[in-house]
């Protein structure tokens, strides 16, 4: 029983040494022709680098898509005028003839709306926005109502405090500022405290908001807004403008879906609207996943580019090192023959071929890699939020080894199979 | 086909189903390349290499729900391999034994 376990133990170290073998073998054999290497690992090189940056560029984008999609709010829905996706069978002339939501309606939907566990009003412009000398053009002013941050989570608080009830239902004179506008009207000034023009009237900043930057899912843009209660931006403007948009915001209840809340809302907004059985809705619902699915789309369509262009750069990759294995393959004929009759098996004379070509394949999907994060880090520096994932990169190693596999192992069984002694003989 | 399908291993719609599966479909087929050439050689080792890289990639096929929706491309290749093996089978004997 012991002599089994030395046995065992031996043959297992043998196995080890043999491994550890073939790659200083393949190692020198790489360092031995330079220039023949580096052309050859190119191709893998240049494939690597393509289907990894085109999947680290569809992750990026997803998870800022996502991000976005969690500040529009997953399960909320936006009562609106316009719709975010049009229908082909629906006339377009018919949006134009559409009401635009009201507080009316925002009332009648918190009372009646058993699924909606909080419900928003907002609506606004862009104006300019003064502090003395200084002024922010284009800033958005949206009119909000009290329930407001419960729905949405894009009113992030960085100094100051949110509106209370009593501001919001006596309609006081006071902001909430987005941090680029704070930085374009006080510079290195403390705003809060202090009275800005906004709209012609004069109003105290409570609180400045956190930065966000701007979203890819609508044109909302939080760190050039001003927020004022809703009851207050109603004397500042013309409510009855058709063209001042005008949103309802809806959360629904834990547990409930969107589809379900949707359903109850058409009901309700039908019937506040006193809206006939035959008659179309005048609303659109919208939802956030309108938008994320129509990026998706395009996401696939990005990725399958990039895959084909990278696979097939890849395939190029793989035939070249195929190519230069043979080439090994025949150079070394004489040794292997050697390396043959000095007892050497068919499967070490495998293995160290197949880890030559798995190496150098292995060194192209490195560079490859490589190059991607050097570009990540540019993006980054460039502020596009590039994330060079761990799952990508394991992605491109796991391409690379099994390239070198597939491309080494026929030129190394040849190379296995050869006779010793015609081996020998052979002139290179 | 063997490296048509490589390359499909590593498409977006793969790696959706999971972060694996493009590694785990890819192993498979590369294992099928090295039994075709196996087989080619006529060596026993590739026909059982074969076999069971057939098996592996029905498994990964199943948890992939591609036998609940069998697509054309699938059933070409699964009724290609069958054939394959039940071919190869008739000729075990006369195949070589040794690497």
């Amino acid at each position: 029983m012991q002599n089994n376990v030395l046995l065992q133990q031996r043959a297992y170290m043998l196995s080890l040494h043999l491994f550890f073998e073939s790659i200083t073998f393949a190692f020198k054999a790489l360092v031995q022709n330079k220039l023949r290497s580096i052309l050859s690992l190119l191709g893998i090189t240049i494939g690597i680098f393509s289907i990894i940056a085109v999947f680290t560029f569809i992750d990026s984008f997803q998870m800022s898509l996502q991000k976005d999609v969690n500040n529009l709010g997953s399960n909320v829905i936006y009562i609106e005028k316009w719709p975010w996706t049009f229908s082909k069978d629906y006339p377009w002339w018919k949006y134009w003839d559409r009401p635009q939501p009201t507080m009316n309606e925002k009332d009648f939907i918190e009372k009646k709306c058993k699924t909606a566990e909080s419900v928003a009003f907002t609506f606004g412009t862009n104006s300019t926005v003064e502090y003395f000398n200084s002024s922010v053009d284009n800033v958005s002013v949206n009119g909000i109502s009290d329930d407001y941050n419960k729905v949405v989570n894009w009113v992030q608080i960085n100094s100051g405090r949110y509106f209370t009830p009593n501001e919001f239902s006596s309609g006081s004179n006071v902001a909430i500022i987005g941090c680029d506008v704070a930085s374009g009207l006080f510079a290195n000034q403390e705003p809060i405290g202090k009275y800005i023009k906004v709209l012609g009237r004069k109003v105290l900043v409570v609180a400045v908001m956190k930065k966000q930057g701007e979203s890819k899912l609508s044109d909302i843009n939080m760190d050039v807004s001003v927020l004022l209660p809703a009851n207050f931006e109603r004397t500042l403007l013309d409510m009855r403008n058709r063209w001042m948009q005008k949103v309802i915001l809806v959360k629904a209840r834990t547990g409930v879906s969107n589809a379900q809340l949707i359903s109850e809302l058409k009901g309700v907004m039908r019937s506040v609207r006193e809206l006939k059985p035959e008659q179309e809705d005048n609303f659109a619902l919208n939802e956030s996943s309108m938008v994320s699915k129509n990026f998706s789309s395009l996401f696939d369509i990005v990725a399958v580019i990039g895959w084909v262009i990278g696979g097939f750069s890849i395939l190029v990759g793989g035939i070249g090192i195929a190519n230069i294995m043979f080439v090994s393959v025949k150079e070394r004929t004489s040794l292997i023959g050697i390396q043959k009759s000095l007892g050497a098996k068919n499967y070490f004379i495998l293995l160290q071929f197949i880890t030559e070509a798995i190496l150098l394949s292995l060194i192209g999907g490195l560079l490859g890699i490589s190059v991607d994060g050097i570009f990540v880090l540019i993006g980054n520096a460039a502020d596009m939020g590039l994330v060079l994932s761990l799952s990508n990169i394991m992605l491109g190693i796991t391409i690379s080894i099994l390239i070198g596999l597939i491309s080494g192992f026929i030129p190394a069984y040849t190379a296995s199979q050869l006779d010793p002694v015609e081996a020998i003989r052979s002139t290179y | 086909m063997v490296i048509f399908n490589f390359l499909i291993a590593f498409s977006p719609a793969i790696k959706k189903i999971g972060e694996f599966y493009p590694a785990l479909y890819s192993l498979v087929m590369c294992l099928q390349f090295i039994a075709f050439v196996g087989i080619w050689y006529m060596k026993r080792w590739g026909l059982e290499l074969f076999i069971a890289s057939f098996f592996a990639r029905d498994i990964l096929a199943v948890l992939m729900g591609d036998f609940s929706n069998p697509g054309g491309m699938f059933l070409f290749s699964f009724t290609l391999s069958v054939l394959i093996i039940i071919v190869m089978l008739f000729y075990y004997k006369r195949m070589d034994l040794n690497l």
